[in-house]
């Protein structure tokens, strides 16, 4: 485990039960979700998904046509909005335009008619590097990581219980973006900041989330420590999302003494060995993410541990990315693997289109999922989607 | 923030120049014309001051008036659903749309049954400084509401949600968020709403009529000294509304192109 399992769930900060929105043309939920205190949760999915509106519903900013939103321990439309210690940074962060950068980064405290904290604004000022920008008349002249700044300086000074942050990071560019992620890291480690954040970035999600929520099709899909999540998927929507290069449609045909089972590939004649929980049923969808295929040196002899599930292919496309090579394998004439790995690696195998490779697929980096118990059409029509697109 | 950088478009080159052109060339003409019979001495008296002054009164009162009125129900309005917005919308549109003598025959008339007696009882309309008021102010505040919805409209509900989050009044919030960021639209409502006012001619002369120095504006002016074959004094009156009409537009473009 690289990461430290989750803070402990007895007594939730903030907790969603049933949560569900109806907005015309949208319908979000059943949600259920907890956040400790001290936790830094992270709810990634794809644009459209309603992460924005599951954030704003749980500022009470949608209102719910089921279930209830529980802030330690009660009810949110019990609490007049400012007595909550909720801050929200907004995807399109809510600066006030006509207000200098100064009264913009008090305006969470001089709202309630309060002075900030000094030492807290001083150290905020220090971290979030606002010295050069309190002195500025507009906030509309700043650039768009200066305002990113300053409004979560501004949400920092109120001293929230709980940040709600919406797509933080998007407008950054990249060298920006892992500088500010880095930031919220550092927050939320020093002073047991309290967040939930919501990305369509898988990487920042992983990079930030103590926790990470999937949010699909208006529906919490999953929600488990980033280990968990790149492990075992819960469901081939998951899958598909958070791994869709290389998912296949299966058949499990017998149980391995040891643990494990055997699955033969519908697609391929193709019979592989997968760890993992016992399947449902026959029809499953077994996958690997591309950084976990190995590809094995033609002239060295098979270790045991990569000797399970080896495959023969031919390199069809070899793209060099920057910082690493995406290899596309073909067998049996049709696009099999997607595979990646180091530039020194791919030189040190002597890749080149067309060459032949053998490709190992351990047991346990190999993920199974049940197909036919899924009662939700949807989600296998995302995972056969991936499918297509993965062959 | 930067404006974009854009190529010059393809359409539109030396046809649509010439149109400009000849649009401007004769819009200068009816000027000139104005200017030279303006130039001309004089056929009667000029009592130019207490025309301007029932003018600007008339025109002051009826925008604040309309303000007082219309920016609060542009302030719903923007925040109301949009099936009951068309029904409201297209009654307060009616007032602009119809003959200003209409507007005016129609206000004459309610006066004549409550609850409109009472009010010609107490204040007074007809052939009185109020009946210019109460004219210029039916014309005009549907203009003040259409504008100052787009205003409201414009400015993010987050923005006020925020600043209830952090525990701001409703009061603070109107003040310190709404009203500033929807300013440009509001004084481009006043400055709009005055400009129409100060012009306007067929209420006003079917409510209040053409008293000198009581209800008589420099719009009402200008079409009794026409009709009295006073065309120097004409002129001159229409040269005013024109230069009131050019303030108006530059304090406009100041207005809102401002930045906030």
């Amino acid at each position: 485990m690289i990461r430290t399992p989750a803070p402990s769930r007895v007594s939730p900060l903030l907790a969603a039960t049933r949560l569900e929105v109806r907005l015309p043309g949208f319908h979000l939920g059943p949600v259920e979700l907890a956040v400790a205190a001290g936790e830094y949760l992270v709810l990634v999915g794809p644009s459209g998904v309603g992460k924005t509106v599951l954030l704003e519903a749980l500022l009470g900013w949608h209102p719910l046509a089921a279930g209830s939103v529980v802030l330690d321990g009660r009810p949110l439309a019990a609490l007049r909005p400012g007595a909550r210690g909720i801050a929200y940074v907004p995807q399109d962060l809510g600066l006030l335009p006509h207000l200098g950068v100064a009264e913009n980064l008090r305006w969470g405290v001089t709202c309630r008619g309060a002075r900030p904290d000094g030492p807290l604004l001083a150290r905020l000022t220090e971290v979030l590097d606002l010295g050069p920008l309190v002195g500025r008349r507009s906030v509309r002249t700043l650039s768009r990581g200066e305002q990113q700044r300053v409004a979560l300086g501004r949400a920092l000074l109120t001293r929230p219980r709980l940040l709600l942050l919406d797509e933080p990071c998007a407008a950054l560019d990249p060298h920006r973006r892992r500088e500010f992620q880095r930031l919220l890291r550092g927050l939320h480690r020093e002073s047991g900041l309290t967040a939930v954040h919501i990305t369509h970035d898988r990487e920042e999600a992983f990079l930030l989330g103590d926790r990470i929520g999937v949010l699909l099709d208006g529906r919490l899909r999953q929600l488990a420590t980033p280990r968990t999540l790149y492990d075992r998927p819960a469901d081939p929507a998951v899958a598909a999302f958070l791994a869709p290069e290389n998912l296949w449609e299966g058949r499990v045909v017998g149980e391995v003494v040891g643990g494990g089972w055997r699955v033969r590939l519908v697609d391929f004649p193709l019979e592989l060995v997968v760890e993992g929980s016992s399947p449902t049923g026959e029809g499953c969808l077994v996958g690997i993410r591309p950084e976990e295929v190995m590809l094995l040196h033609p002239n060295r002899p098979l270790r045991p541990q990569v000797a399970a599930n080896v495959v023969a292919a031919t390199v069809a496309e070899l793209l060099l990315l920057d910082g690493r090579v995406e290899v596309t394998l073909v067998a049996a004439g049709a696009p099999l693997l997607h595979v990646r790995l180091p530039v020194c690696a791919a030189d040190d195998l002597h890749l080149a289109p067309g060459s032949p490779v053998r490709a190992s697929l351990k047991p346990r980096s190999l993920f199974l999922l049940a197909v036919d118990g899924v009662a939700d059409g949807a989600a296998v029509a995302a995972a056969d989607g991936a499918v297509e697109a993965a062959r | 923030m930067r404006r974009a950088i854009v190529p010059a478009g393809v359409v539109g080159g030396r046809p649509a120049a010439t149109t400009a052109a000849l649009l401007v060339a004769y819009l200068l003409l009816l000027l000139v014309g104005l200017g030279r019979l303006a130039a001309t001495p004089a056929e009667g008296s000029l009592h130019l001051a207490s025309l301007l002054a029932v003018s600007l009164a008339g025109a002051a009162c009826a925008t604040l008036l309309a303000l007082a009125v219309g920016v609060p129900a542009a302030l719903w309005l923007a925040r109301t659903p949009r099936v009951g917005r068309r029904v409201i919308t297209t009654l307060l549109d009616l007032p602009t749309l119809l003959s200003p003598v209409a507007v005016g025959t129609a206000i004459v008339l309610s006066l004549r049954a409550p609850p409109g007696s009472w009010l010609e009882g107490g204040v007074g309309l007809l052939f009185a400084f109020p009946g210019v008021v109460a004219a210029q102010f039916t014309v005009v505040v549907a203009l003040v509401v259409r504008t100052a919805e787009a205003a409201f409209a414009g400015v993010d509900p987050r923005l006020e949600r925020l600043a209830e989050l952090h525990g701001a009044s409703r009061a603070r919030i109107l003040w310190r968020v709404t009203l500033p960021l929807a300013r440009p639209g509001l004084l481009a409502a006043a400055v709009l709403a005055f400009a129409r006012a100060l012009g306007e001619f067929g209420a006003t002369v079917t409510v209040a009529g053409t008293l000198p120095g009581r209800t008589e504006t420099v719009a009402t002016g200008l079409y009794i000294a026409l009709e009295s074959g006073q065309l120097a004094v004409a002129a001159r009156l229409a040269l005013v509304l024109v230069a009131a009409a050019m303030a108006v537009l530059l304090l406009l473009r100041w207005v809102v192109g401002r930045p906030t």
